[in-house]
């Protein structure tokens, strides 16, 4: 190298844009501690990767499919066709003034939307497994990404709702106005519940198999397809399906969506249920994240 | 300068079962766990250990300084630690033990293409990565058309990347790492891919890097590019710093001894050997090496012969027991293995006092130092594995008859090979 091209290179060279040390952030690495809360200052910076996450699987899921994002239509459609004609015509089953197949769409909505958010969270730490073992990020962000991605589909099938209100005339109210906020506890719960699952997944595998079983189950347990009994079932039946705080946020969806009561203690005590599930969820994952890394 | 990176007495364990430790991982089951927790009081009370479980200390008592600019070099033996340590230092993992101090935002690109996905484009995948690297959208988009230039990747934007050569791949990952600007850069042995104009760029690119003030950490068994790149090396072995000073100084002790820590002897008692791994069984007693008129040796010329000796303790198993060999260089890269049942298809049902020969015939790795390690398994498990019990030399031979002899750069095996050539006589030279 030669004395003038030295100098270039020296002068080329940038100034050190290191900020001085007591401006600098530090990240101090400890062993793990045992309970942490949610660390929302983090999250919150990482804030686009949910998004990204969320939008990668939004994207990826339709790829190379004919008809796209029609799936996300056609899979509920096509189940209220199935119920329409099993309970409906078949059973007989009551759905009080509403048409059936518009009764059971509305509570297949958001009971879809509850479904798949907590199944694709639960198994989205280990189907990230690459990501997992090579990079940091806040966990969190793969369970909550999820849900979100699940939101976009349910964007997607609640414009069919739309329309199968028009074309059977139902009438217009303001209690459509609480739709977001039942669609809003429904995805709070869904969090809670697809985190725990989500970490429950990468240590015991069985969960894997068990959650499509156990949402199937808890499918049934909840109004979706059928009326929500009245005051005169019988008490244990009654009893077993307040339990479930599924039962009323379906309900509240349905009713502020097609007309109809809403129970709004039943709905305190549904909420009440989710902040519960949700606290475990966060805290349970939290705790057992750092070991993802090495037990995954 | 200032401080980067402190760590001391940072140390991480891993608890291994039994038959995770085999390779054979194994999840644990809901029962599992069940079990073990309504076990525990008892097992309290009664004092006894925890179920199945072996540590293994895969760093211990590290402690480090890196100042703000610098470069350094981690260098070690496969398994020595050095991939654990950056995993702690990019927050993938805890430490079990110690504490260590990061000033500023810190870059780890510890395998390249984490990240991206198959079915999105080009475009798409840059965001995504980096987003997961920790950047936001306005600063990819700032960075965007730097990051396709460096990648060179222009006109395949809009096509999914699972259309891309392994080349391109490559090279657009390592360029979203490589303009995340971080304060501290940890770079896990990944510039081994690509083409050499393309490894030259990246390296041009982290002593830009290290030259503005920020701090690269970065794990090769590449030592003529640490050398020259680096400021500093660091040697790790066993999970702790073995030497940590001028690169040039570090890797000369570190050869040398990667050349003659295994004993150079012929032969090695192996009942109680520091080099087996954790939950094996001990079942190795002895091994010695020698030519081919079984003399006592620890060279082989190139194109000889080797006799590997192994005595083995009592042990009835399962059928389908085998002794395997792996032969590896001085970095600790496996080159070849031997398998007792693939190459002589005979089944052991376990072993009674016995005694294996391998006769390794033609040896035709180029001159220089190779070490052994042994493993003794049956058809589900890895039984008993001590790691580098001895290493052995192979010594140039006038193995081509034409007085010239393969050396250590021209590969790692003399092949035989035969030439012809056809043309006129008159243009051939022959002594």
């Amino acid at each position: 190298m030669s004395q003038v091209e030295l100098v270039n290179r020296i002068e080329e060279c940038p100034e050190p844009d290191v900020p001085p040390a007591e401006k600098r952030a530090v990240i101090i690495l400890r062993p793990s501690s045992r309970w942490q809360l949610i660390n929302l200052r983090e999250l919150w910076q990482f804030r686009e990767l949910i998004v990204q996450f969320a939008w990668r699987d939004v994207k990826v899921r339709y790829k190379q499919t004919i008809i796209g994002a029609a799936w996300a239509i056609l899979q509920p459609a096509l189940m209220m066709v199935v119920f329409t004609i099993c309970f409906s015509r078949l059973a007989g089953v009551d759905s009080a003034d509403i048409p059936y197949p518009l009764f059971v769409y509305a509570g297949l909505l958001p009971w879809t939307f509850f479904a798949s958010a907590i199944t694709s969270a639960g198994n989205s730490v280990i189907g990230s497994e690459r990501l997992i073992t090579k990079i940091y990020f806040p966990r969190l962000a793969m369970p909550f990404a999820a849900v979100a991605t699940a939101g976009v589909d349910f964007l997607v099938a609640f414009g069919l709702l739309v329309i199968l209100m028009i074309v059977y005339g139902v009438a217009w109210s303001t209690s459509l106005l609480l739709i977001p906020l039942f669609l809003g506890l429904i995805a709070f719960g869904a969090l809670g519940i697809g985190t725990l699952l989500a970490a429950l997944t990468v240590a015991y595998r069985d969960f894997r198999y068990a959650t499509p079983f156990l949402v199937q189950l808890w499918m049934f347990a909840t109004p979706t397809v059928y009326m929500q009994p009245g005051g005169d079932a019988s008490g244990s039946l009654q009893a077993l399906l307040a339990l479930n705080p599924m039962t009323e946020l379906i309900s509240a969806f349905r009713a502020a969506a097609l007309g109809g009561a809403i129970a709004w203690d039943g709905i305190g005590v549904s909420c009440l249920a989710m902040l519960g599930t949700f606290v475990v969820g966060c805290l349970y994952f939290r705790k057992v994240e750092d070991l993802f890394s090495d037990i995954i | 300068m200032v401080n980067a990176i402190e760590i001391h007495r940072l140390g991480k364990r891993f608890r291994i079962n039994q038959a995770e430790s085999t390779g054979f991982y194994r999840y644990r089951t809901l029962r599992e766990s069940l079990v073990d927790l309504a076990s525990l009081p008892f097992r309290r009370w009664r004092n006894l250990p925890a179920l199945r479980t072996n540590d293994f200390w895969a760093l211990k008592n590290v402690t480090l300084e890196v100042k703000s600019g610098e470069v350094i070099g981690i260098i070690g033996r496969n398994g020595a630690g050095k991939s654990t340590l950056l995993k702690i230092l990019s927050r993938i993992t805890k430490p079990t033990t110690g504490e260590a101090k990061l000033y500023g935002r810190v870059g780890s690109l510890l395998e390249v293409g984490t990240g991206f996905h198959p079915e999105l484009t080009g475009r798409e995948n840059v965001y995504l990565n980096g987003a997961i690297l920790g950047m936001t959208r306005r600063e990819v988009s700032r960075k965007f058309d730097e990051i396709v230039a460096f990648a060179g990747v222009e006109d395949f934007l809009e096509i999914p990347v699972k259309r891309f050569s392994s080349g391109m791949y490559v090279r657009l990952a390592f360029a979203v790492a490589a303009h995340l600007d971080p304060e501290i850069l940890l770079v896990d042995e990944v510039l081994a891919v690509g083409d050499y104009t393309f490894q030259k760029k990246c390296i041009g690119r982290m002593s830009d890097i290290a030259s503005s003030g920020r701090t690269v950490l970065l794990v090769s068994h590449d030592l003529p590019m640490l050398s020259k790149l680096s400021t500093a090396a660091v040697w790790i072995d066993q999970g702790q710093v073995k030497q940590y000073g001028a690169p040039a100084d570090v890797i000369k002790s570190y050869c040398e001894q990667a050349a003659s820590c295994t004993d150079q002897t012929h032969s090695v008692d192996l009942s109680k050997h520091s080099g087996r791994r954790p939950g094996s069984t001990p079942l190795l007693s002895r091994i010695a090496l020698y030519d081919r008129r079984i003399e006592p040796t620890t060279s082989v010329p190139l194109g000889g012969d080797l006799v590997i000796d192994l005595e083995l303790g009592d042990f009835v198993g399962a059928s389908d027991t085998t002794v395997i060999i792996y032969i590896c260089d001085i970095f600790g890269t496996k080159l070849a293995q031997v398998h007792s049942k693939i190459q002589s298809n005979v089944d052991l049902k376990g072993i009674r006092q016995a005694r294996v020969r391998c006769f390794l015939e033609d040896l035709r790795f180029v001159p220089g130092d190779y070490t052994l390690t042994i493993v003794v398994g049956d058809s589900k498990d890895f039984l008993d594995t001590i790691d580098n019990v001895l290493s052995f030399s192979v010594m140039p031979t006038n193995i081509y008859k034409t007085g010239r002899l393969p050396q250590r750069n021209h590969g790692l095996v003399a092949l035989a090979a035969r030439w012809e050539f056809d043309c006129p006589e008159e243009l051939l030279t022959m002594p």
